[in-house]
């Protein structure tokens, strides 16, 4: 998604690194007013795909819905240029599972051993790849388990 | 710690995380990263992890 100025006020865009991590950036840059935000639609329709022909604006709708149940994700971004502003944003706004995800991963981070780690962490200036491994590759000491240890993955 | 932020980044790529709001929420996890990411090439090749 390239890097422009979007319809709900922010500038915003996603890119992918040479390792393939994919990042979104964003800016707030201005307010959107309730007249502007129902023109967006008609705005953003432009920068879309167009759906095939259709006969009735349900066809689309129905089509839209296929895709939406096939794909099996909440966030499928197959908008048709006929959806009105709300589904778009239910698309690409945050729910309250999204919420409720972010506390849960505030919650872990606030156990004893994490906030050890977070401390370690925040003084940890490697000058060289050798003070990474260092820490990584020496199993026992502490450094060690906070780094590869106290992980919800166990990895690393 | 890093396998951590290392869960939520793939919560974000895999869809289960808005990534707004989660770049709105979780700076720690770029302040984590930015110390590590001179080093993780290197990282890869040394510990024959390409995949990391």
């Amino acid at each position: 998604m390239p890097l422009a100025n979007q319809f709900w006020g922010d500038r915003y865009g996603q890119i992918t690194d040479p390792f393939g991590h994919r990042w979104a950036l964003g800016q707030h840059v201005e307010d959107v007013t309730p007249k502007r935000w129902s023109a967006a639609p008609r705005k953003l329709s432009r920068t879309l795909p167009k759906p095939p022909n259709k006969s009735s604006v349900a066809e689309v709708d129905s089509d839209w819905q296929t895709i939406a149940s096939q794909s099996g994700s909440r966030r499928n971004h197959g908008f048709s240029n006929l959806d009105p502003i709300w589904r778009i944003h239910e698309q690409l706004a945050a729910n309250q599972q999204d919420a409720e995800l972010i506390l849960k991963l505030y919650d872990l981070r606030r156990e004893p051993v994490m906030r050890e780690a977070r401390n370690f962490v925040a003084t940890f200036s490697p000058a060289s790849i050798d003070d990474v491994l260092a820490v990584v590759s020496n199993f026992g000491v502490k450094e060690t388990h906070i780094c590869g240890k106290c992980t919800a993955t166990g990895r690393w | 710690m890093y396998g951590y932020w290392e869960m939520v980044a793939a919560l974000i790529v895999h869809g289960t995380l808005n990534a707004a709001l989660a770049y709105d929420t979780l700076q720690e996890m770029y302040f984590v990263y930015s110390i590590m990411q001179p080093y993780v090439e290197e990282f890869r090749q040394k510990a024959n992890a390409p995949e990391f």
